[in-house]
């Protein structure tokens, strides 16, 4: 094996390192290593460290750099371009993680860095020159749904150059919005948006509209998803074997499926279906529309709120739209004839931001507001609805006769949301609406490529509609710029080592991997995400992160001296989760909160990506406790990463306990990025709890 | 005073819709008894009040407010365990006293009315008597004394 | 050992053939599997349980009396 030239260089970080760590003695002893040259830098990040650092690896012709300076989550734009390859250049925390944190405890906090130090110059080793692999993308995008968030974002989509192709199940588009009478706040025709939409539709030569078509399968991925589309003959008169059937290769996919109202007749207290005169808010937009003295008619108007919202028995969720939508047609109702008596039963009124002059406005203009939910309505005489409710400000029932009674129900998923997650393996949320990750990506689906607009996310507005169209098409250009660029993070399967379990197939949080011909599992870089679950959870240890290896792992595990505290303190492996527990740890150094300085960490995409023959393999190489933090499990940023995580843990526990071993020597901790007391604790009591069990009896001396 | 038996999870979840008092066939007849203000009154910890009160007495646990409420409280058996609640802590009120009045002398809860006279005949069954003498002889039998605080 | 296609649980289709190899009980990811060591070996009550590493395996010996032995090993994975 031909020698390796290591560049190893300390940074004292304008003397705040050097306060804590004995920074010569360490350059000294690495210093003896055949292989590596070192350098002391008053100020690493500086122009003129950066310039240092360049000219060496030109100079000596530098295979690997190492760099023992602040926490590598820090100054990585600075240590971007040192004139090697980015993946060859490894960092140690001597900062955040180790002088910080150890302010008073100087010659510990030495052994530690020396320990730290030693893991790194391993682990460099195996580090490969990786580059970024550039995928070809088709330049066109989808759009399935023809409702006002579809119509934006394919308006969006082809104004930012992409080819559209804006599928509808229905023989027209326009959506749910075409049935509405009026918008809130300004009380206009949604006809007139309409109207500008469809002609900018028809006059964009890159946008296709395939009214009566209907997704029926994807494959490929991100970038050249291929699908399937069949259009029907407006009256459906044709089958589905009969109906025109194309394929369309696309980059991007924005699902614009939109909602679909609450039936509320299975409360039947409200007799919707039995009683004429009981409508829904989505009727009376209709009658309004149609009718032209549907408005001016109305006598004696009650609307009743959160009928089956906010209930545990229909739907548990706010609709955010139905106060606002009873409050318009109120006024509108007001503006008809002022002598129409309207009012409205209502619970909590939600009219947030500047709607809320337009509630003002209502209760100016003389709408009743009433604060008591009705339990039933009756039909005392035909033509009248007697509404009996009990009213909370006055203290009394009250009772109110009318003509007609508007029922505000709320909004639920569509059945096309339903489908298309069946046909694209969407992740749906509780309330069968499609998964996002507020209030970082609330546009993602959990799958790569594919996007979100409108209500089949959430219920929400015509404005808030149109923006989130406008956010889905920003996050799929990433896709439609004719080439997609990803990082070599993603994971390589050894073949020779697999035999074809499935278990990385199956855990995949994010269905990434597939099967080739051979039937071994073949990762599809555009889909996975890096997040390691699948290197976690290889029996064989097969699958190795191009950043992470086991490999790595195991080799800094060989080298870790587990004595470097001395031979009665514990020494703690911790992996900890970048996103998270990393996090916090540095948050830790930041603050000055201190902890004891017997756990050295290694930086892990996920805690999901720890991987049990490694923790097994820490214990057998004498290390006294392996703690594996990450966050809580509805947190974690790769679905369920750290719960499967905690899963296999506790199976390594099990061993341990089996061995006659203490299974408290390996410990799962829940740390959140904005709690570096709980580390601080977490690490203190673990250490404590390790005195108290002794050394781990296969510690070698 | 024991909240256990009322103050729970679910009863914190009410959204103040005010749907059970609405739906109250009680309230219809006696404006006085209102659901929603006695489960306020327990979450505002004034059980006292309420424990004293004749209000927890008039329910007729017709389940209408349980049916309806959105957060699914169950509401009469919220009532009931009041009414548990008041009789381990040896406070009745006259409605009370009165039945236990009207069941010791007629061995009955309420009088029968004229309805159930004609429905009676109708069925071919004797009249209702007024005399009492065996539900006497059973209550005392039975120590039934022990019913009176 | 063999698959139920069932269940999908791996179960030992013949004790008699078993050679106590014990590469199921090594692979086995949950640790379900343990090895009944037999007689002619450590007699009733003895243990031998193998904890996988990467590149290493510790066996645990826990012999007729209850004492505990453990011994570390390289194996070959390593490349």
């Amino acid at each position: 094996m031909s020698a390796l030239r290591i560049g190893v260089y300390f940074c004292a970080c304008e003397g705040e390192i050097e306060k804590v760590i004995a920074l010569d003695a360490l350059a000294r002893e690495t210093f003896e290593r055949p292989e590596v040259i070192t350098h002391q830098a008053f100020s690493l990040c500086s122009q003129h460290g950066i310039d240092t650092i360049r000219k060496d690896v030109k100079k000596f012709g530098l295979d690997r750099v190492l760099i023992a300076a602040c926490s590598p989550s820090l100054k990585t734009t600075e240590f971007a371009d040192l004139g090697i390859n980015k993946y060859l250049v490894e960092r140690v925390n001597l900062r955040e993680q180790c002088s910080r944190c150890h302010p008073d405890n100087s010659e510990n906090a030495t052994k530690k860095a020396r320990a730290l130090l030693e893991m790194s110059l391993e682990k460099i080793r195996h580090l490969k020159a990786l580059e970024t692999v550039l995928i070809p993308a088709v330049k066109a995008a989808l759009v399935v749904g023809g409702g006002v968030a579809g119509i934006n974002a394919a308006l969006d989509l082809a104004g930012a150059g992409a080819e559209v192709f804006l599928i509808e199940e229905k023989p027209f588009l326009g959506g749910k919005v075409s049935d509405l009478h009026r918008y809130y706040p300004r009380l206009c025709p949604p006809s007139c948006g309409l109207e500008l939409m469809f002609s900018q539709l028809e006059n964009n030569p890159l946008i296709h509209v395939l009214t009566s078509s209907k997704v029926e399968g994807v494959s490929g991925s991100p970038g050249n998803f291929s699908v399937s589309v069949r259009t029907f003959s407006p009256d459906r008169a044709d089958s589905p074997e009969t109906a025109q059937l194309r394929s369309i290769i696309v980059g991007a996919v924005i699902v614009a499926t939109g909602w679909e109202l609450f039936d509320p007749t299975p409360l039947t207290g409200y007799g919707y279906g039995r009683l004429e005169q009981v409508i829904t808010s989505l009727d009376f937009e209709k009658c309004a529309k149609e009718q032209t003295q549907f408005l001016g008619e109305r006598k004696r108007t009650a609307f009743i709120q959160c009928v089956g919202s906010r209930d545990e028995r229909h739907l548990p969720y706010c609709s955010d739209v139905c106060c606002l939508v009873s409050i318009k047609q109120a006024l509108l109702l007001k503006l008809a004839n002022p002598d129409n008596e309207v009012v409205i039963f209502h619970n909590d009124i939600r009219a947030p931001g500047e709607y809320e002059d337009l509630y003002r406005q209502a209760r100016t203009c003389g709408v009743q507001f009433v604060r008591g939910i009705p339990s039933e309505l009756r039909q005392d005489t035909p033509g009248t609805i007697g509404v009996s409710v009990f009213d909370l400000m006055a203290g009394e029932r009250t009772e109110f006769v009318a003509d007609l009674v508007v029922l505000a129900t709320g909004m639920k998923a569509s059945q096309g949301t339903t489908e298309l997650k069946n046909t694209f393996g969407l992740v749906t949320n509780k309330y069968d609406f499609i998964e996002s990750h507020l209030q970082c990506h609330p546009q993602d689906t959990q799958r790569e490529g594919i996007f979100t607009a409108g209500c089949c996310r959430a219920p929400m507005d015509v404005s808030r509609s149109i923006e989130s169209a406008g956010a889905a098409t920003a996050k799929a250009l990433r896709y439609l710029q004719g080439e997609i660029a990803v990082n070599p993070d993603y994971p390589v399967v050894d073949t020779l080592k697999c035999d074809r379990c499935k278990r990385c197939v199956e855990e995949c949080p994010f269905k990434a991997y597939s099967f080739d011909d051979e039937g071994f599992p073949k990762v599809d870089i555009l889909k996975c995400r890096a997040c390691g679950v699948c290197m976690g959870g290889c029996p064989l240890g097969a699958i190795s992160l191009g950043e992470l290896s086991i490999e790595q792992l195991s080799g800094m595990l060989d080298v870790l001296d587990t004595s470097y505290l001395g031979e009665d303190e514990p020494i703690i492996l911790g992996f900890l989760c970048k996103n998270d527990a990393y996090r916090a740890a540095d948050d830790a150094g930041s603050k000055g909160i201190s902890y004891p300085p017997n756990l050295v960490s290694i930086m892990v995409p996920c805690s999901g990506a720890v991987n049990a023959m490694i923790i097994s393999e820490a214990i057998s190489k004498g290390v006294d406790g392996v703690l594996l933090a990450g966050c809580a499990d509805n947190q974690c940023h790769y679905l369920q990463g750290s719960a499967l995580a905690r899963a296999r843990l506790a199976d390594v526990s099990n061993k341990l306990k089996e061995m006659y071993l203490e299974p408290e020597r390996v410990r799962f901790a829940s740390i959140s990025r904005d709690d570096p007391e709980k580390f601080a604790a977490t690490v203190k009591a673990y250490a404590d709890e390790l005195k108290q069990l002794g050394k781990n009896p296969l510690r070698i001396q | 005073m024991d909240n256990r038996l009322v103050d729970d999870e679910s009863l914190r979840s009410c959204h103040h819709c005010g749907k059970c008092t609405s739906g109250c066939e009680v309230n219809r007849v006696d404006p006085s008894f209102q659901p929603h203000r006695i489960l306020h009154l327990i979450r505002m910890g004034a059980l006292d009040e309420l424990l004293d009160g004749a209000a927890i007495w008039k329910c007729t646990t017709c389940f209408t407010c349980s049916e309806r409420c959105p957060q699914g409280i169950g509401v009469t058996e919220i009532l009931w365990s009041l009414r548990a609640l008041a009789f381990r802590s040896c406070r009745t009120t006259e409605l009370l006293s009165a039945q236990k009045e009207a069941l010791f002398k007629t061995g009955r809860l309420y009088p029968g009315t004229a309805l159930d006279h004609k429905k009676r005949e109708k069925a071919g069954l004797p009249p209702l008597s007024e005399n009492p003498s065996l539900m006497c002889l059973i209550f005392d039998a039975a120590k039934a004394d022990r019913l009176s605080s | 050992m063999t698959l139920d296609p069932d269940t999908g649980k791996a179960y030992c289709r013949s004790l008699r053939d078993c050679w106590d190899c014990m590469s199921c009980t090594k692979i086995c990811p949950k640790g379900a599997i343990e090895q009944r060591v037999p007689y002619q070996i450590g007699y009733h009550g003895a243990k031998l349980i193998p904890m996988m590493g990467t590149d290493s395996i510790t066996w645990t010996c826990v012999d007729i009396d209850g004492k505990v032995e453990r011994f570390s090993f390289r194996t070959r994975n390593k490349r």
